[in-house]
């Protein structure tokens, strides 16, 4: 059942994000992943990760659609652009990854510090050992802080 | 509470990624603004499919319906003018907002604050040469006109309602790339853009140049260089046209005009010369009578050369309301059309080519608070000008300005220039309502009323073709011209024995312009050549008389005859070179006897060769770096230095002078002991190309000797196009050189009582460079071919087609 929360948890960041950026700037969508992680109030790593998925959803759903019609050509002038006349110019797809990333990232810490800032026992203990491998990745010992 | 407080550390850190994510770094721009799928660069991807749709806005009185066909172009409906030009304002933004703004930026002087330090010479070039000064002016005119503040104030509105609308989601890919955001759009844009194109067109001339080669060469050789009228002139008045009206008294010749020897004014150096167009390149028009053409109705065509730029110059538009309805293309920030027809009339222009600016030295008092103008003595006017500059503090600079004009040139502007300082005098400084030209031209049912609507036109001189439905046809250069003292303003004069009342003043009236309807040949054109012959009872000066293109139209013309829109395409899009015509028969003999193989080769290629300057062909290619080396040789006396600046002879002067001057002393190569003729030169210049092309055998194709590109505006190279595949070149009726082409082809045909219009031009209706629409026509404007305009009666009309298409 958790789980499924989990996966609500992302689908809702990835859709309530890519909604208020249509109206708000930018950055708005990191609203969306602290408040995701302050009402959800999951584990830090699974916090980190909802955050980190939806708003990569969001990214890479978002980015993806917009480019349907022209197949990445567009992206991959920008990337020329960016690359400033270099022999190898960056491509659209590896645009695509460092701006999912970038955003996922940013998604990922504000869930986390939405969570964390909410001093209550987290509410999720499932798959607490799953999670305390993941965070293995991370530096930051979350297990140590509950 | 610990876990809180990694909470608050882990919020910060992350504010502090998100706050450096959304600043500008220099020049670079907020990367998470510009990476954002709904803000970023995602969000000007653009591909849609355009025909039929149909899109209402709400305008100051009411709704407006714009209906866009296939190639993006809209058609806007509406119950009246001011709703129209309102929508005119809001479409045209929606299409080209950063292009327009952009041009507004460069013609006030005020790149600096997008680009930073790199810009600031060509800012202070810019104000030092008034523009921004002269369209403060010209606004209060159009402002004042009841015919033109209506459209200008209602346009104002559109743009700034699109604005609003595009700072919430969408702005143009530049804003984002450059990190700024549009500001509010003024009637004043819109005057910026039409002196930008008065400095386009008409803001250059050769009086430093001419000074210089003067002194240092004396009388008669600078004639035989610069002559006023080309050897073999052939005018878009025909020659032995007369002329029915009388002249105005010329200025008398100041006593003190002619150069003094000894004064150290000579040897200016023109420091920014930005835009300048390449020698024959210009802009062709032409319409034939019903008389030659296989319908009985005329054909007028028209193709300007402009800077081949993305977006493109011109944006193509249908406008109807109640009492107008008009089509073709115009200029991105102003109302109306430039270029196009209504039901009843056709029109297009050509830049007229006359020297409508000119340089005077002046002498100050001790205090450089007061200057010598016709011997009286007045005061400065002072303008102070702050240029914010992007990344760098402010730099000001007060110009001085004299009754005639402002000193561009002193010692703040051009460090390495001695004290004598350098005021211009401008036609386009003075305030005028160009605007109203076109907006009357948009609504002029007969003849009578392009003559009225082209009398409110100033600047820049151009040659307006027409034609309508009652088979007349005309073409008249209009502008406010000096009325000259021979040579007047073909060198640099004395401000002090200058007379104001004849520099601010004294033009040729309007009804004695160079004009002619329905001409005895059965057509009238013009290509940036010579208006007139020697029976014109004024004075004429040109900076830059084309003399290729206007002979070639005219030979293709004269010798049709039931000409029809095909035959107007080829002629468009005509690559035959009279320059090689005319040159080669005179280089070829000298460099026969040559015993290099390759040499051998490219002269039996040049020989064979039928002059046409095909892409994929290798002759033009050997002319065009032969001629380049031989000009450079033959007139190494007129090389620009830092101490001076110097013009080689038009080409057409330099085919004369090997014809009928062989010795001339200006062959002698500078700074060798023998005296070189033009045989030496000719096998100088000829070896030298054989080795080029031995470096740089990729270029013997022309389409890579010559590198047509058409560039962005910011010079963003991954929104240009390079190595067009295209033929032509200066001088040639498909003029199309490396960044200068035809900006856009029209041919409008009257045949069937109707009048049907055929376009193409180098680029696309979008300036989105995500937009299909952004470069649509380039390939087929560079094949040769055209689409078919779509000019609706009414909404109800262009609904019944759009569906019968379907």
């Amino acid at each position: 059942m958790k789980i499924y929360s989990f996966i609500i948890q992302i689908i809702a960041i990835a859709i309530l994000s890519w909604l208020i950026c249509l109206i708000a700037p930018w950055w708005s969508f990191v609203i969306i992943a602290f408040l995701s992680g302050l009402i959800a109030n999951k584990h830090g790593a699974f916090s980190f990760w909802a955050g980190f998925l939806g708003i990569g959803i969001y990214y890479l759903t978002s980015s993806t659609f917009s480019s349907k019609g022209d197949g990445f050509e567009f992206v991959n002038q920008i990337g020329k652009v960016l690359s400033s006349g270099a022999e190898n110019p960056i491509s659209g797809i590896l645009l695509l990854w460092v701006g999912t990333i970038i955003f996922a990232i940013l998604g990922g810490l504000f869930t986390l510090s939405g969570a964390l800032l909410l001093s209550n026992e987290p509410s999720n203990k499932i798959g607490s050992g799953k999670a305390k491998s993941r965070t293995k990745g991370l530096k930051l010992d979350l297990k140590r802080y509950q | 509470m610990t876990r809180k407080l990694i909470g608050v550390v882990i919020f910060i850190i992350s504010v502090i990624f998100v706050l450096i994510l959304n600043s500008n770094i220099g020049s670079i721009p907020s990367i998470g603004k510009l990476l954002s799928p709904s803000h970023g660069f995602w969000s000007n991807i653009d591909i849609q499919e355009n025909k039929g749709k149909q899109v209402e806005i709400n305008a100051i009185h009411g709704k407006v319906t714009i209906i866009y066909d296939e190639n993006h172009i809209p058609h806007i409906f509406a119950d009246n003018e001011e709703d129209l030009y309102y929508a005119q304002g809001y479409v045209m933004a929606q299409d080209r907002l950063w292009q327009m703004e952009f041009i507004t930026y460069v013609a006030s002087g005020r790149l600096t604050e997008l680009v930073g330090e790199k810009a600031l010479e060509l800012d202070r070039y810019h104000r030092r040469i008034g523009l921004k000064k002269s369209a403060e002016e010209s606004i209060a005119l159009l402002t004042n006109d009841p015919l033109t503040k209506a459209p200008i104030t209602s346009f104002t509105q559109g743009v700034n309602a699109f604005i609003k609308k595009a700072k919430r989601g969408y702005l143009p890919i530049e804003y984002k790339l450059l990190g700024y955001q549009p500001q509010e759009w003024q009637p004043i844009n819109s005057a910026l853009l039409l002196k930008y194109m008065a400095n386009d067109l008409t803001g250059t001339d050769n009086d430093i140049e001419y000074t210089n080669a003067l002194k240092k060469f004396g009388r008669e050789i600078f004639d035989i260089l610069y002559p006023d009228y080309p050897a073999s002139p052939d005018p878009i008045i025909p020659i032995g046209t007369p002329f029915h009206f009388i002249p105005l008294q010329a200025p008398l010749k100041p006593a003190n005009a002619s150069l003094n020897p000894n004064e150290k004014v000579a040897m200016y150096k023109n420091p920014i010369k930005p835009f300048l167009p390449q020698r024959g390149l210009g802009s062709n028009n032409w319409v034939v009578s019903g008389s030659k053409t296989s319908s009985g109705m005329p054909i007028l065509c028209n193709d300007p050369h402009l800077s081949l730029s993305f977006p493109s110059i011109w944006y193509e538009m249908q406008l109807n309301a109640p009492g107008i309805n008009v089509y073709g293309v115009t200029l991105p920030g102003s109302p109306g059309i430039v270029i196009g027809y209504n039901e009843h009339i056709a029109w297009g222009v050509t830049n007229a080519g006359m020297d409508v600016r000119d340089w005077y030295t002046v002498e100050t008092d001790a205090s450089n608070e007061k200057y010598l103008i016709g011997n009286k003595w007045e005061i400065f006017e002072k303008i102070n000008e702050t240029y914010k500059v992007k990344g760098s503090k402010n730099h000001s600079e007060t110009i001085k300005w004299t009754k005639i004009g402002p000193i561009v040139y002193d010692s703040q502007f051009d460090t390495k220039r001695n004290k004598l300082d350098l005021v211009m005098s401008w036609t386009a400084l003075k305030p005028s309502n160009d605007l109203k030209t076109f907006l009357l031209l948009n609504k002029a049912k007969n003849h009578q009323d392009y003559l009225k609507a082209l009398d409110e036109y100033w600047c820049p001189g151009q040659n307006f073709v027409y034609a309508d439905l009652e088979n007349n046809i005309a073409i008249k250069e209009q502008g406010r011209f000096w009325i000259r003292y021979p040579e007047q303003g073909k060198f640099i004069q004395n401000l002090k024995d200058a007379n104001v009342k004849n520099i601010l003043n004294y033009f040729i009236p309007n009804q004695q312009n160079p004009y002619i309807l329905n001409p005895e040949r059965g057509f009238a054109s013009s290509a940036n050549q010579i208006p007139v012959d020697k029976n014109y009872p004024y004075y004429i000066l040109g900076f830059q008389y084309e003399n290729y293109r206007n002979r070639r139209i005219n030979e293709v013309l004269t010798q049709s005859k039931d000409i029809t829109i095909d035959d107007m395409k080829n002629l468009q899009y005509d690559n035959l070179s009279i320059h090689a015509r005319e040159a080669l028969p005179i280089m070829l003999p000298f460099v026969k006897n040559t015993t290099n193989e390759q040499g051998k080769e490219i002269i039996q290629k040049l020989t064979k060769w039928n002059y046409i300057t095909n892409y994929d062909s290798d002759a033009p290619s050997y002319f065009y770096k032969w001629w380049a080396y031989f000009e450079t040789l033959a007139w190494d006396e007129l090389k620009k230095t830092d101490e001076a600046d110097f013009i080689y002879p038009e080409s057409y002067t330099s085919i004369n002078i090997m014809k009928n001057h062989p010795n001339f002393p200006l062959f002698d190569i500078e700074g060798t002991n023998k005296n070189e003729t033009l045989q030496d030169v000719l096998n100088i210049s000829f070896d030298s190309t054989i080795a080029y092309f031995n470096r740089h055998p990729e270029q013997k194709e022309f389409r890579f000797f010559k590198n047509t590109s058409i560039s962005h505006l910011a010079q963003i190279d991954a929104f240009s196009k390079k190595n067009i595949k295209i033929g032509g070149y200066a001088g040639i009726v498909n003029a199309t050189s490396s960044r200068w082409g035809a900006s856009v082809r029209l041919i409008i045909d009257f045949s069937n009582g109707k009048i049907q219009g055929y376009g193409m031009y180098p680029g696309g209706q979008s300036g989105n460079p995500g937009s299909n629409a952004y470069d649509t026509f380039v390939e087929a404007w560079t094949d040769g071919k055209y689409y078919r305009h779509h000019f609706y009666k009414n909404i109800h009309d262009a609904i019944n087609n759009l569906k019968e298409e379907k």
